[in-house]
């Protein structure tokens, strides 16, 4: 079956990616490439980049020069009317849920095939409790978004990102602001969709832990690059440095503690 | 020197100001199809934005009418005119007081309202995520929302002057003693319908696309924070009732 | 409130306001869509006063048409008035009279017609012969002192 996998293009690719915003340059001459059925887990500190990089292969993006391929189709080239289409395939998941607050649970997990589909409603109805159920949620189909607990909402947006079966899902941070119980149950299920399913994950996570169990493949970003990637072991047995801050949570390395500021004693006692 | 450079900063952010709220509108106005493929969209907004406002246009409308038949009876009581204040109370109403006052109470109340809720829908990420359903969010949140407040404003000055109507009667027939025929009489000999009651309507639709427009603007392009949605709700409405005064200026001189 | 709720209250309030605006264009505004059943009286005056264009036209206080347009006569320099008349109103001899009054005090000008006795009546294309211009103040003012310096001098 692995085998069979690296037969195929990889779903998303990214070459020489150059973006930035507000004169800040985020990426320059980024090259990446997320294969087909795996959990790709893309991990780093704050501000590195990494939901910009998700937005970028969402198309919510342009880069500024580079391409970004999903599924050998380059999404610069697309009108609006085409990239909805193709974004049909994609499924994702955000940091804050960003689930629809004025629908219950289930009109918002019905949304996506509502829109993009003609089915009828008994169908829709079986299609819904089917993918509440398989996140264990059927019991709060009714339920507005603000009665939910943090760690049930993340599920419901869980099963909303899949609503459509695509053949990508993309996570934005899905355990930051969650319980210990919260986070297994979100990585347990990214894991066994991903594999029952057939799908493309990636998860976009500051958080070590989860990340490295739930990952088939690990892309370790900072400063805008890639600095390591590879299987998880292959990760955490690395010498490199800035893997190794990031990875033990050190205080200096590539990602300095003392953000850019004047001399300290010049600021203290110095003439205003 | 630095003054010259004050003045040309100030231009060119004016005229990039009023191209971003332009270059807008191409993007908006196709929307217009909300009505046709998703009616119901439009007609919650048509409650929450018109529905929802009836109250308070209906009370400000009544209060309004019978300060205008205090006022206007002391006022013409001096030339013993006091027969022609139905005349009074409806010149004003439908020409100044019913397309201006409807617009400002509808900026404060339902175009904040508007502002406030897109600027979340932007901040907590709703807006992204439905992108990346396939659904159009200016179809689906902002056009609505534009087309419901453009048609609701101009309805909604029309019952501002009918109840204002109503309450001058209540003023200067129950209290102050007019002849309630003279009233209404002294109203449909005086009041021109094409320059009046027309030039009134005009000015409301004017009013209803401006508020509108303004309200959807600024919740769309609202900095996603609370201090960023505050000051876009409160940007909208000053901008707005600033517009719509301005604007009444404009036609009133050109109208009348 | 439910979603049938919302569509009532939205259809209400359509037709609440929708109402409120027809009510005013019609009644307040006093348009009369028909305006095409009417047939054309023509009347010369020496002075129009204040009479504007869509001014009135009555007969015994009843509105029975208005004033279509103002102008002036090329040859002796009256004022040429033609008023739409109502084809109801098709029985006004014509030797009927047209006065310009004014409605009270500060009011409006209108044109009151004071009927005639002959049996032919009014029909489009006619003309009233016998009219009363508007009342001019000064003139009036000017009669006053006249009068009041005649009496003076007896």
């Amino acid at each position: 079956m692995a085998q069979y996998r690296e037969l195929l293009s990889p779903i998303v690719r990214v070459t020489n990616l150059h973006f930035g915003y507000l004169g800040r340059v985020v990426y320059r001459g980024l090259d990446l490439h997320i294969p087909r059925g795996a959990v790709t887990a893309i991990m780093g500190p704050s501000g590195c980049g990494k939901s910009t990089l998700l937005a970028l292969m969402g198309g919510r993006l342009l880069a500024q020069s580079g391409n970004v391929y999903f599924d050998d189709i380059d999404l610069a080239t697309l009108s609006k009317h085409q990239l909805y289409r193709l974004r049909k395939r994609m499924g994702m998941m955000f940091q804050n849920n960003a689930l629809i607050n004025d629908l219950d649970v289930f009109e918002n997990v019905a949304f996506p095939v509502r829109e993009n589909t003609n089915l009828p409603e008994r169908l829709i109805r079986s299609l819904v409790l089917m993918k509440l159920h398989m996140v264990g949620l059927r019991g709060v189909a009714r339920s507005m978004p603000e009665e939910l607990s943090g760690g049930m909402a993340r599920r419901v947006a869980l099963a909303r990102a899949l609503a459509l079966d695509p053949q990508l899902v993309m996570y934005d941070e899905p355990f930051t602001g969650l319980d210990p119980i919260s986070k297994g149950v979100v990585a347990k299920l990214i894991r066994e969709l991903n594999d029952a399913l057939g799908l493309t994950s990636v998860v976009v996570t500051q958080d070590v832990t989860e990340g490295m169990l739930v990952a088939d493949r690990v892309v370790i970003f900072a400063n805008g690059s890639v600095v390591e990637e590879g299987q998880p072991q292959k990760i955490s047995g690395s010498e490199k440095w800035q893997v190794r801050q990031f990875l033990d949570g050190k205080l200096d390395g590539p990602v300095e503690f003392h953000y850019a500021a004047k001399d300290y004693q010049n600021d203290l006692f110095g003439i205003d | 020197m630095s003054l010259l450079l004050q003045i040309g900063r100030f231009s060119i952010a004016i005229v990039q100001h009023l191209g971003r709220r332009g270059k807008f509108l191409p993007h908006l106005l196709p929307g217009v199809v909300v009505l046709y493929k998703r009616p119901k969209l439009l007609i919650q907004q048509l409650y929450s934005i018109g529905v929802m406002t009836v109250l308070i246009v209906a009370v400000a409308g009544l209060f309004v009418g019978m300060m205008l038949g205090f006022q206007g009876y002391y006022t013409l009581v001096d030339f013993g005119a006091e027969s022609s204040l139905g005349l009074a109370v409806a010149l004003f109403l439908t020409r100044e007081l019913g397309p201006v006052l409807t617009a400002l109470l509808f900026a404060g109340r339902a175009g904040s309202a508007i502002t406030a809720e897109i600027g979340l829908m932007r901040m907590t990420q709703q807006l992204d995520a439905m992108e990346m359903m396939a659904v159009d969010p200016m179809i689906h949140v902002v056009a609505p929302r534009f087309f419901a407040a453009f048609l609701a404003m101009p309805l909604l000055a029309a019952l501002f002057s009918v109840v204002g109507l109503g309450g001058g009667y209540i003023v200067s027939a129950g209290l102050l003693n007019v002849d309630p025929g003279s009233y209404w009489a002294a109203m449909e000999s005086g009041v021109d319908v094409y320059e009046d009651v027309w030039g009134g309507i005009l000015k409301s639709i004017v009013f209803g696309f401006v508020v509108s427009w303004i309200s959807v603007f600024e919740g769309y392009y609202a900095l996603p924070s609370t201090n960023g949605i505050s000051k876009a709700t409160t940007r909208a409405v000053v901008t707005a009732s600033l517009t719509v005064l301005g604007f009444d200026y404009l036609l009133t001189a050109i109208m009348f | 409130m439910t979603q049938k709720g919302i569509e009532t209250s939205v259809g209400v309030f359509m037709l609440v306001t929708l109402a409120a605006m027809i009510w005013l264009v019609l009644e307040i505004g006093n348009w009369t869509p028909n305006a095409s059943s009417t047939y054309e009286v023509t009347a010369y005056f020496d002075n129009v006063g204040g009479l504007s264009v869509k001014a009135p036209v009555t007969l015994a206080g009843v509105n029975i048409g208005h004033v279509a347009s103002i102008g002036i006569d090329s040859e002796d320099y009256s004022a040429r008035v033609i008023f739409q008349i109502l084809d109801s109103y098709d029985n006004i001899p014509i030797d009927s009279g047209a006065a310009i009054l004014t409605s009270g005090l500060l009011g409006a000008q209108y044109v009151g017609i004071d009927p005639g006795a002959e049996e032919n009546y009014l029909v489009h294309g006619g003309q009233i012969d016998v009219t009363q211009s508007a009342m001019v103040l000064e003139n009036l003012i000017g009669q006053i002192l006249i009068r009041t310096a005649e009496e003076t001098k007896q």
